[in-house]
């Protein structure tokens, strides 16, 4: 028997897949999540790339974490063994859109900027949405479960994807759903595979059902003096007719974040209405809401077009704010969510706070500077918050939090009631336990 | 996506291949006990049987099914069992004919059923061979002994009995009796029976002369079914029944030689006595000789509507029985057609309707009973909820199934209260003593009305 | 199994009258709505939770597969239970537990019946969206496991849109929350998972369900074409402007002659095809989409357009959608009906297809389908007493559901793959396509105790007992 040299995973993946689709290990630290950096990174060019290098991975139990455009990377708990990390955003190609189906299918590298240009050519929309579009892709979004601020009329992207073509753990291709707008052949895993972050298969290709794309776009900005007539101001809205697509609640710290709207002393409160659709319907709903609002707001502005699409797109890339140092999705029901503008936390700062109080869901964000607090107390800051949004019959994540916080908790909570199917599941998909391993609930 | 490695499953040829590993079929081939089947000209009809696709959408109309949601309780549940007799794979046995007779023959599943089964006509036949076989519950069995043969079919002894009941209720003999031990004393059912006793008239309907003429201008002759039980329950509405047709320019003959219409014995599968009382009023008026014959009791209008299929095979009636069936209208689809003369004095009342079964579903008569009613200046139709579930009434179901008819009766008062109405509005003598009877019961000031004698009431209100 | 023991262990936790075991009274419980039919070994009907884990956790000791039914009005054979097998039905599980108006849901028990549910919402001005032809008797359990869909999921999606979470137990008792008050949650989503499982997965106890507000106006649109294939092209040209109506049904020729036989529905009896399309929104939307449907429809070669707006005139209107299939009763004593789906563009082509197998194989078929979807009913009419009928209308249907998998499209839309479908699986979808979903089954049902033998092929679709019946209702009853 010869003397093998022992060959690093880079040179065994460039011998695979083609130096090309292997990234130079001094740039290994680009695909860091947290503190790991990964063994080696791939950029396969297309699908028979991908499956080899998951056939490799599958037979060298070697990890993979697999990665879009990196916006959420931060999301999910530590990875728990060396691996490498997979970049998808070659696979990026439009592969079938067809207007008058009102169906897309287009690669999981793709961003979803690029997704919403070649509809809106056409008129079309799809809501799957997530902060930084022109670098968040299809396969990240659905991965990390991501949804937008008009996801109350509009639903969650699991609502709006009707196929899927994954690569499985040991690189076999396997399709789910199709290209129907209406589908019940066969369990529906498009829903599994939505928001799995990673952790069953690798997505290689969706299929989207659409929309007409709304003629306009407005909204309507109040200021309310304190958060109970903002409230009441809300659910009033939500109870007529002409309720909007989105209803977003922002304390006056969080409307300080958003760029687009003007300066706000404290206690103020923000209400945001935004509006789409056809335009008569758009000025009635413009119309109404602000008569609705006028007698308790402090101020009311109408947006119109552009001001209320970057309005949009700002309440969408808040979560993903570049200097915040933790960030807390908290998802609870409509009546609920509205409590968590009275929470406090002895240990925390106040948060700034957005709420979703059409769909029931809210960000918590800070900037303050945590690198000289204790990560256990700040980690048993966040437990408290996610306590209180179980309590209310939600959950709540920790999307973003200092490092050292990390092994401290679970960044997802305390495992669901359906955990033990969860595991089976993980189990079934990922014997091995390669695939982003250790991030996703109890360290799935 | 297409996968061209995996054919087109096989399709079979024959039914030869039955029974090769599928997992799921009939577990036995023979009978589940050694009752009786159907059989005889009068069994339900296999074409009937199979019309029955059992889509389930007749569940929720169905008054037995609503209340315990069993699927034996159930319009495709009795079919079931039936379609199981006629397949030989069950006989007739207790157990089947306590879910057929829990059934109130209210036809409301036929009136929701897509596929047009024959349900009516399924649960007579199904009866008649439950009948044949000396099957029925005791309590069927003992009522139809005394009432069905003995007295519907005879006028006379029925007005005989009627007057001994009013004297009962009237002599005071009733409270005594009631407020003695007596009744606890009483086998349940008859216990039972005394309660439910329907209350007599205070004044008959006894036809005073064969025509009565039309008030101005005679437009038409109608031929009026007086009945059995109803000139002696409600005589007040048939006697409104008669003026409001004079009102509207009808002579109306009430011929003497009429009986029963038969509906009673016909659903509980007394096939032969009710063609029997078929004939007779057929007889009768044809000999009147009358335009078109009318009915004030959803039940009886039912039953003379189908004449022609009841005599289908009688050489001699066949033909008359489906003129008679044809010329046949209840008497508030005849007055909405006429159309009637609206009172023209405002009669200020909240009146809500109660959909007779026999009307709504077995005649599929809705509106009209509604059109009279708003006909009447001032008056106010509110509707109720579930107006055409069964009140529990259907015939003598009451007695043979007081549970289940009283847990019906409760629904609907508590749906007819919740409207806050001054008169419940009804078209069918068995509903009327039911809703008087759940209003008694319940202590309401609202009271029951015929909808003639609500239009009759408004036509002497005139000035 | 130790059967006498099973059932005695099942009557101390539900009650002696729960239990029902004796054959006279399982002969109602051996059929659902569509065709197939077995007869269980028991029937149980808990009355809470814990009774109905209690039953499934006995059922699993003595290894007995159980199946769930709801009112059985299932066209795919979901509820069909092996002879060998329990049914846990859920009569006395039928209260809506809550209606929350702030967060527009409601909590109800799985026998609760889907339009019970929507009139009692509409008290509060809300409505449950989801509404299945059956949803006068089909209940919410059913729809859960089915994915039940109908007319309006066209704008609002089908149930599995409109479920927020469940209580659920699996094959060994176990009681589980999926997804949870919030509509977001953390973890696989595993209640998405579980609606349209067919009750492979577990069995519902209690749903959490989406309500959604009453518009403010609502139009119905008659469109009156000479031939199907322009009430195709209305249909695409309608789609294609960016609207999606709240419905969009078409009624073809033979239909139409079928419903105004028994119900005078307002179609005119000599139509080609009708296009019943419903808008819902603000006034002034519903206004503006109005004035282009109307184009759309007259731009296509529409004979007539009729408009309705008041309630009575629209419930008249959809009486011909509603009671079509009943009504194919007075044209044949039998039908089966194909869920197939196709992208909406190949409708005329799917319809032209369906016309060229009705005449080569001698069969009726008629089409009455929710056409904005794409979702196909063709429904064959035919006379089961005939020799070898059956087998022509099932080859006729093999090539009917090859056709729809060849164009893109799938094999059910809404009802189910079940028992009379699963044979089909593999045209649209590889083994290991397949091998991926039995890893979820596994995960929830390890040892497949629920619902067994349905959805995947397992070569014994064709091969039905013999039944002691001299000809049948549906086509293998």
């Amino acid at each position: 028997m010869s003397p093998t040299v022992p060959r690093t995973p880079s040179a065994r993946l460039s011998d695979l897949i083609g130096p090309d689709g292997t990234v130079h290990p001094a740039e290994l630290t680009r695909y860091d999540i947290g503190p790991f950096t990964p063994l080696a990174a791939v950029r396969p060019a297309d699908r028979q790339e991908l499956t080899a290098v998951l056939r490799w991975a599958a037979q060298t139990s070697t990890a993979v974490y697999p990665s879009g455009g990196r916006t959420q990377i931060d999301l999910g708990n530590p990875p728990a063994k060396p691996g490498i990390a997979l970049d998808l955003t070659r696979l990026d190609r439009l592969v079938d859109f067809q207007p008058a189906d009102l169906t897309i299918s287009a690669e999981a590298g793709m961003t979803i900027a690029r997704l919403h240009d070649i509809l809106a050519q056409d008129g079309k929309y799809v809501p799957i949405s997530a902060p930084l579009p022109s670098r968040a892709t299809i396969g990240g979004t659905l991965a990390a479960g991501a949804s937008g601020p008009l996801r109350a009329a509009y639903g969650l992207p699991r609502d709006w994807l009707i196929g899927i073509t994954v690569a499985d753990a040991n690189g076999v291709l396997t399709n789910a759903g199709g290209k129907v707008v209406k589908n019940v052949t066969g369990y529906d895993l498009n829903r599994i595979y939505t928001g799995s972050l990673g952790s069953l298969a690798v997505t290689v290709e969706t299929t989207f059902k659409l929309a007409p794309a709304s003629q306009e776009l407005a909204a309507v900005v109040a200021r309310f003096p304190n958060a109970p007539t903002a409230i009441h101001a809300a659910q009033t809205l939500q109870n007529q007719h002409y309720a909007p697509l989105g209803l977003h609640l922002l304390n006056h710290c969080a409307a300080a974040a958003i760029p687009t709207l003007p300066p706000i002393d404290a206690p103020e409160f923000t209400a945001i209405a935004l509006i789409g659709g056809r335009a008569s319907s758009v000025r009635r709903r413009l119309h109404d809401t602000a008569a609705l609002w006028q007698p308790d707001a402090l101020s009311v502005a109408l947006l119109q077009n552009d001001p209320a699409s970057d309005l949009i797109a700002a309440l969408t890339d808040l979560p993903a704010h570049p200097t915040a140092t933790l960030v807390v999705r908290v998802n609870a029901p409509p009546s609920e969510i509205t409590n968590f503008f009275n929470f406090t936390e002895p240990h925390l700062p106040p948060p700034a706070l957005a709420a979703d109080v059409a769909f029931g869901g809210a960000r918590l964000l800070w900037w303050d500077d945590f690198t000289a607090a204790d990560p256990r107390i700040v980690a048993a800051a966040l437990q408290n918050i996610q306590q209180s949004a179980i309590a209310a019959g939600g959950s709540a994540v920790i999307e973003r939090c200092p490092h050292p916080v990390k092994p401290c908790l679970d960044v997802w909570g305390p495992p669901p009631s359906g955990i033990a199917v969860m595991r089976r599941l993980k189990a079934q998909f990922d014997p091995a336990g390669i695939l982003n391993p250790g991030r996703f609930v109890g360290g799935l | 996506m297409p996968n061209p490695e995996h054919p087109t499953p096989p399709v079979p040829t024959s039914d030869t291949d039955a029974g090769h590993g599928f997992p799921y079929g009939i577990p036995f081939t023979g009978s589940l006990n050694d009752g009786p089947g159907f059989s005889g000209p009068d069994a339900p009809a296999e074409p009937d049987l199979y019309r029955c696709v059992h889509c389930g959408l007749c569940l929720s109309a169905c008054p037995t099914y609503v209340t315990t949601r069993l699927e034996a309780e159930s319009p495709r549940g009795r079919i079931a069992l039936m379609k199981a007799v006629h397949e030989g794979r069950t006989g007739i046995s207790d157990r089947l004919v306590s879910h057929w007779e829990l059934c109130l023959q209210c036809r409301a599943c036929e009136a929701v059923c897509p596929s047009g089964v024959p349900y009516g006509r399924l649960m007579e036949h199904t009866r008649a061979q439950v009948q044949e076989h000396g099957l029925q519950g005791p309590e069927l069995s003992r009522l139809s002994r005394i009432f069905l043969r003995a007295a519907l079919p005879h006028p006379r002894r029925l007005h005989l009995a009627a007057h001994l009941i009013r004297l009962y209720q009237r002599s005071g003999l009733q409270s005594l009796i009631r407020r003695s031990r007596l009744l606890r004393i009483l086998p349940g059912s008859l216990a039972q029976m005394e309660t439910q006793m329907p209350v007599m008239a205070p004044r008959f309907f006894t036809p005073a002369r064969q025509v009565y003429p039309a008030h101005g201008e005679r437009r038409i002759t109608v031929g009026l079914l007086s009945g059995c039980v109803m000139p002696l329950m409600q005589g007040d509405a048939m006697r409104a029944a008669v003026r409001v047709l004079q009102r509207n320019g009808c002579d109306v003959a009430v011929p003497p030689a009429q009986a029963c219409c038969g509906a009673l014995n016909l659903h509980a599968g007394d096939l032969e006595m009710g063609r029997q009382m078929a004939r007779r009023n057929i007889d009768a008026f044809r000999a009147a000789g009358v335009d078109v014959i009318v009915t004030a009791s959803a039940g009886c209008g039912s039953s003379m509507k189908e004449y022609g299929d009841l005599l289908r095979d009688d050489p001699e009636y066949a033909a008359a029985a489906q003129d008679f069936a044809s010329s046949t209208r209840d008497i508030t689809e005849f007055l909405a057609a006429l159309p009637l003369d609206p009172p023209n004095a405002e009669y200020p009342r909240r009146v809500t309707m109660q959909d007779p079964c026999h009307l709504a579903h077995a005649q599929r008569i809705t509106d009209a009973p509604r059109q009279v009613l708003r006909s009447i200046p001032g008056l106010q139709l509110t509707e109720m909820a579930e107006s055409s579930l069964c009140c529990g009434s259907a015939g003598f179901y009451s007695l043979i199934q007081p549970a289940m008819s009283q847990q019906l009766q409760r629904r609907k008062i508590d749906h007819a209260l919740a409207t806050e109405p001054d008169l419940i509005a009804s078209a069918n003598p068995g509903c009327i003593a039911q809703l008087e009877q759940g209003l008694r019961s319940a202590g309401a000031a609202a009271q029951v009305r015929h909808v003639v004698e609500i239009l009759d009431d408004a036509y002497q209100a005139e000035t | 199994m130790a059967a006498p023991d099973l059932l005695a262990q099942l009557r101390s936790v539900v009650g002696d009258d729960y239990v029902i075991a004796h054959p006279e009274d399982l002969l109602v419980y051996e059929y659902d709505g569509s065709v197939d039919r077995s007869m269980p070994r028991a029937v149980v009907l808990p009355a809470s939770t814990d009774e109905a884990s209690q039953v499934i956790a006995l059922a699993y000791q003595a290894g007995v597969p159980v199946v769930g039914r709801g009112s059985g009005t299932g066209l795919s054979g979901g509820a069909i239970t092996p002879p060998d097998g329990l049914q846990v039905a859920f009569p006395r599980m039928a209260r809506i537990l809550k209606i929350d108006t702030l967060n527009r849901t409601a909590l109800v028990e799985p026998g609760v019946i889907n339009l019970d549910l929507d009139n009692y919402a509409r008290k509060f001005g809300l409505r449950y969206a989801p509404d299945p032809s059956s949803q006068r008797a089909c209940s919410l359990g059913g729809n859960v496991a089915e994915n039940a869909g109908g007319p309006h999921c066209l704008a609002y999606g089908t149930t599995t849109n409109h479920v927020i979470g469940m209580e659920v137990i699996l094959e060994d008792g176990a009681i589980v929350n999926l997804g949870a008050l919030a509509r977001e949650t953390v973890g696989y989503d595993l209640r998405g998972a579980f609606v349209g499982s067919e009750g492979t997965f577990g069995i519902a106890t209690k749903i959490l369900v989406r309500l959604l507000p009453l518009p403010e106006s609502v139009r119905t649109f008659l469109g009156i074409f000479a031939d199907i294939d322009s009430a195709c092209t209305a249909v695409s040209a309608i789609i294609g402007h960016g609207i999606i109506p709240a419905a969009l049904e078409m009624i073809d020729a033979l239909s139409i002659r079928a419903v105004q036989n028994v119900t005078d529905a307002g179609y005119p009896n000599d139509a080609g095809a009708v296009l019943l399309i419903e808008l819902e929104g603000l006034h002034e939307e519903v206004d503006e989409l109005s004035a282009e449907v109307e184009a759309a429809l007259w731009d296509t070669g529409a004979a007539d357009v009729r408009i309705a707006e008041a309630d009575a005139e629209r419930e008249r209107l959809w009486v011909g959608r509603k009671t079509a299939f009943g009504a194919f009763g007075a044209i044949a004593p039998n039908y089966y009906l194909v869920d197939g789906v196709v992208p909406r563009t190949r409708l005329t082509h799917m319809l032209r297809k369906v016309s060229e197998v009705s005449h080569r194989y001698g069969i009726t078929i008629a089409n009455v389908f929710h056409a904005g979807d794409g979702n196909l009913h063709p429904c064959m009419l035919f006379d089961a007493r005939e020799p070898g009928v059956m087998d022509n209308a099932m080859a006729a249907a093999a090539e009917l559901m090859a056709e729809c998998a060849a164009l893109g499209g799938t094999l059910s839309g809404e009802h189910g793959i079940g028992l009379e479908k699963k044979e089909f699986m593999p045209l649209v979808y590889t083994d290991d396509d397949m091998a991926a979903m039995q890893k979820v089954r596994n995960a929830f049902a390890p040892d497949n105790r629920l619902n067994p033998g349905k959805i995947f092929p397992d070569g014994s679709y064709y091969h039905p007992a013999p039944h002691p019946a001299r000809h049948t209702a549906g086509l293998y009853a």
